[in-house]
């Protein structure tokens, strides 16, 4: 396993797919620090570069699919995948060692992130506001569920043969996941009641809101179930954990970490089995 | 003999089609054996169930002395370089970071070795170009290169001349050769050109429909393959004492047929069978090609 280890590490750094998602986490970070810049500018509001810092959470999935297909789809298109096996490696070992590679580079990614808007967005926009034990702890979650993300799309590029339909199937997961996650969301956000007029007494012009209830309200057995559709889906973590929702610290990484093992080991028990080419 | 690899009776099957039936094959230590037959005859698929790729339905192998129903064959394998198909290489690395990757994949201690093996494969002067500028010979000779990382005992090499030009195939064959008689590597070498393969293979295994039809030495092929007068008589010892006597290399092949090596005066053997009391029934020039050979082993009719 450490051979494999020491040579998906060391392949990183030959790869073109590395230096263009460092490169993007750092653009991104600068993006998000400018944009933020302008509208404390223009709104004179503070902005909490702690609070900035845990935005990369809901771009993450989308950026560790491509990581994902890419790279470890080049093991099938090259071919590379058989000159481990060949080498004597057993396929369990495989697996566990390309989900620690895109594990690392999930968190790696963000860390560039962090890094960037600390540096650009400390001086730029002032101090983190948020305690930090708070901030650290929001951090840990936003990892466990990088890491639940890492161990999908290693499953998908590790079952699916071919660079190709691993990289449309993986983004098309990514992207159906903040889908799902933000319809769930948008309708735990709906309002028990809605306004639906207004009477105004003609004697005293005193205006009577009326409210009726809201038909698109979930019930109590909805709410759990869209509940528990946004815990268990990572983009649903993320966000969460990015401040649209007040998370649960102890929940959601368990979900996201029962979710990395669950992956971990369906895909590796699939990629045993597999026929290679 | 010795043995690096022994097939048993492996089956393969996919979800509508058999790719291996019983196939039972014997590959000799120190050989160049020439894995013969048509496309889709299963030649690739024995490749890839030998390399670990895939698992037989049926039946086991011995690679080394071990099983393939034993967890230790990962060991065996260890011993073996392969080229499945598409030279297994990293397309956005040079040749040297591709065999610098597959040292720390096999774990060797220290990267030396590796310019010696791309001077040999003739890759030393490929410098900074990535393998994905190489022409296709480049390519082949690179994934023989990675395979050779280890110092394999047994090199696997599937079509390895495929859509070379003739001097790629010369390159190939030459750099096949020199690995088996400098570095003792016992070659598995799979086409579907006999006569490209008679070139280099000391043994020959002879696949059709995903079986073993036939296995010979070099040897026994050219003795099939050689020029020769068939001839039929009313008794082949009475026709073997008479060539022995004239000195003639022959070949008994029933109790009125046999193979004569040389070329036949009909009335000077007519007579001295005669005078024996023998017949001389019918003389036939026989001038199988290999290629004849292989198609009179597989049958032609299915390959048209």
């Amino acid at each position: 396993m450490s051979k494999l280890l020491r040579a998906g590490f060391a392949r990183l750094g030959k790869t073109r797919i590395f230096w263009l998602l460092t490169s993007f986490s750092a653009a991104f970070a600068l993006f998000m620090c400018v944009v933020c810049y302008k509208d404390m500018k223009l709104s004179g509001e503070t902005v909490d570069v702690g609070q900035l810092m845990l935005n990369y959470s809901t771009v993450i999935g989308i950026v560790t699919a491509v990581f994902a297909s890419l790279y470890l789809g080049a093991e099938y298109s090259d071919g590379t995948v058989r000159n481990k096996i060949t080498a004597g490696h057993k396929r369990f070992d495989i697996y566990v060692s390309n989900l620690t590679v895109t594990t690392a580079v999930g968190l790696y990614a963000y860390v560039v992130f962090i890094t960037v808007a600390a540096a650009v967005g400390i001086p730029l926009l002032g101090r983190i506001i948020m305690p930090l034990p708070r901030l650290f702890a929001l951090l840990g979650c936003i990892f466990a569920s990088s890491a639940a993300y890492s161990g999908i799309f290693t499953f998908i590029t590790m079952t699916v043969s071919g660079r190709t339909v691993a990289a449309v199937a993986s983004l098309l997961c990514a992207l159906a996941l903040i889908m799902a996650a933000l319809t769930c969301i948008n309708v735990l956000g709906q309002d028990k009641e809605i306004l639906t007029g207004s009477v105004t007494d003609s004697e005293s012009g005193k205006v009577e809101w009326v409210y009726a209830p809201n038909p698109r309200y979930p019930s109590e057995s909805e709410r759990i179930l869209y509940r528990t559709l946004v815990d268990i889906n990572p983009a649903g973590q993320m966000y969460q954990l990015a401040g649209r929702e007040e998370p649960n610290l102890t929940l959601l990484p368990l979900c996201a970490l029962s979710e990395f093992a669950a992956f971990t080991v369906l895909g590796a028990f699939i990629f045993k089995r597999k026929d290679l080419r | 003999m010795e043995y690096v690899l022994e097939t048993n009776k492996l089956t393969k099957m996919y979800k509508q089609s058999t790719a291996l039936s019983g196939l039972t094959m014997h590959v000799p230590k120190g050989s160049i054996y020439g894995f013969v037959g048509r496309n889709g005859a299963g030649k690739t698929t024995l490749i890839r169930i030998v390399c670990g790729l895939q698992s037989p339905t049926s039946g086991d192998y011995t690679l080394y002395g071990r099983s393939s129903t034993k967890r230790s064959i990962v060991k065996s394998r260890r011993r073996v370089g392969a080229v499945v198909e598409t030279p297994s290489v990293y397309r956005d690395m040079t040749a040297e970071d591709n065999l610098r990757q597959q040292y720390r994949i096999l774990g060797l201690p220290s990267f030396d070795g590796i310019d010696e093996i791309l001077r040999l494969v003739g890759l030393g002067d490929t410098g900074k170009k990535k393998a994905r500028d190489f022409s296709l010979g480049m390519r082949q000779r690179l994934g023989i290169a990675v395979a050779l990382c280890g110092d394999p005992d047994l090199l696997i090499l599937d079509e390895p001349t495929n859509g070379l030009d003739p001097q790629g195939i010369v390159e190939i064959r030459e750099l096949i050769l020199r690995l088996n008689r400098e570095r003792m590597i016992t070659v598995l070498i799979s086409s579907h050109i006999l006569d490209e393969l008679s070139k280099l293979a000391t043994h020959y295994g002879f696949i059709d429909d995903g079986r073993i039809v036939r296995e010979m030495s070099a040897e026994e092929l050219n003795a099939e393959c050689r020029k020769c007068a068939r001839v039929e008589v009313t008794d082949t010892k009475a026709l073997a004492r008479t060539l022995d006597a004239m000195g003639t290399e022959y070949r008994i092949l029933s109790d009125t047929t046999a193979d004569v090596y040389a070329k036949v005066n009909v009335s000077q053997l007519t007579s001295a069978l005669s005078e024996s009391g023998c017949e001389l029934l019918t003389v036939t020039e026989r001038d199988e090609s290999l290629e004849s050979f292989y198609i009179s082993l597989v049958g032609g009719g299915k390959h048209e």
